[in-house]
């Protein structure tokens, strides 16, 4: 019982910590980073899950879950793998993938979803084709 | 002593619910080195250990990886102003990481759980360094990116079949041993994530616990430095005492660690 509550009292600090630290609607003055946040509607989830081959010759994919530069080689390396796949390049400023096509064959957006799926993150929105002008600036919505 | 082998968002000591993709390999160095007090068991005055871990983990399936660690350890025990240098490997441990939850909430946003599972096994060498045994272990681990905010809290029982009392320096048996570690990584540059981005700078801080059950326990902070690029990391910590009740084994005086990570 002694030994248990050591334990305990050893641990509160650690508890306290990430308690803290466990709100996501954090908005407070020191949340200097806004969070990025993809508005997505019915008809980008269904577009997003859609296993028709897209016909573009890029496509720009919103993504979820993408905190940090080693997240990106993840993705890159997996996306890099779909057939069809040429180049792909990761912001993290905006949280998207644009990826370019090449050769016949166009990979759905489906099989794009599963590559990001199988790298860690979510696939929450599919543009084609990649439009001409991206935002460049992140923390933005 | 280390922490296993992790992809992103991980400080040095405590692991992450994050692990590479299908087929992608992640190589970890790191050295530690540590200064533990006067041993009880063997009377020594002090001890000087360096750590060189080479962990190697694999990305096997969506949400499920491998993990193997190979520590290799100098020590300098000194007894009335007598050096003992010796060298070994200590056991190895083989661990599988399952991702279990997933809520990816935002752009860099995400919450994520891992279960770990897995084995330290006899690395062949004496036991001085090795247990000569086979010792399982379990765990589960959280972890939380909030644009710049990132929190690991991640809990591990190593269930300790072997071990010689005069050669565990903290969790090694034979006592069974419980690990609480929490980690917190703020991102000190860039303020915000640009296109251009290839790389960020960390300040960690980690608080390691670790409770034997032979009722030794010690609480740790570890503050530290992290850079992470888009193939590789760098990291540098160091480990202090904060609390230590401890009769069993030497207690730790000082710890410094560096580390360098690359995926492929």
């Amino acid at each position: 019982m002694k030994t248990t509550r050591r334990m305990i009292l050893a641990f509160f600090p650690v508890l306290a910590l990430t308690g803290c630290a466990s709100n996501p609607s954090n908005t407070s003055p020191e949340y200097e980073e806004r969070p990025i946040v993809h508005a997505v509607s019915a008809e980008d989830q269904a577009m997003a899950k859609s296993k028709e081959s897209l016909k573009t010759e890029s496509a720009l994919l919103y993504v979820n879950g993408m905190g940090c530069p080693l997240c990106a080689s993840n993705i890159d390396l997996q996306l890099i793998r779909v057939r069809g796949v040429t180049k792909v390049d990761v912001d993290l400023g905006i949280g998207t993938a644009l990826v370019r096509f090449g050769g016949e064959r166009r990979p759905s957006p489906y099989l794009l979803g599963e590559a990001v799926a199988d790298a860690g993150f979510t696939l929450v929105k599919v543009v084609t084709p990649a439009p001409d002008v991206i935002p460049t600036t992140g923390g933005g919505q | 002593m280390a922490a296993s082998p992790v992809l992103a968002q991980e400080a040095m000591y405590t692991a992450a619910a994050t692990m590479p993709s299908p087929g992608v390999s992640v190589i970890r160095e790191q050295i530690h080195y540590y200064r533990y007090g006067g041993n009880p068991n063997t009377g020594a005055d002090h001890t000087d250990q360096a750590e060189f871990m080479t962990s190697w983990q694999y990305g096997l399936a969506r949400g499920l990886s491998l993990s193997l660690d190979v520590p290799a350890v100098i020590r300098n025990t000194v007894d009335n102003d007598t050096n003992d240098f010796d060298k070994g490997v200590e056991d190895l441990d083989l661990m599988l990481k399952y991702r279990v939850y997933q809520d990816d909430s935002g752009g860099i946003d995400t919450f994520r759980i891992a279960l770990m599972g897995g084995v330290a096994f006899a690395s062949g060498d004496d036991s001085d360094f090795s247990s000569q045994s086979v010792n399982p272990h379990i765990g589960v681990v959280a972890t939380e990116v909030r644009g710049r905010h990132g929190f690991n809290q991640e809990i591990h029982y190593y269930f300790n079949t072997g071990g010689d009392t005069d050669d565990n320096y903290g969790g090694e048996g034979p006592a069974d041993a419980l690990r609480l570690n929490v980690s917190y990584l703020y991102r000190i540059a860039p303020d915000f994530y640009r296109s251009t981005t290839t790389g960020a700078w960390y300040i960690t801080a980690e608080l390691n616990y670790l409770y034997e059950t032979n009722s030794d326990h010690d609480l740790r902070l570890s503050p530290g430095l992290m850079y992470e690029g888009r193939r590789f990391a760098f990291e540098l910590m160091s480990q202090f005492p904060v609390y230590q009740d401890v009769e069993e084994r030497p207690k730790m005086v000082v710890g410094i660690g560096v580390g360098v990570r690359f995926t492929f």
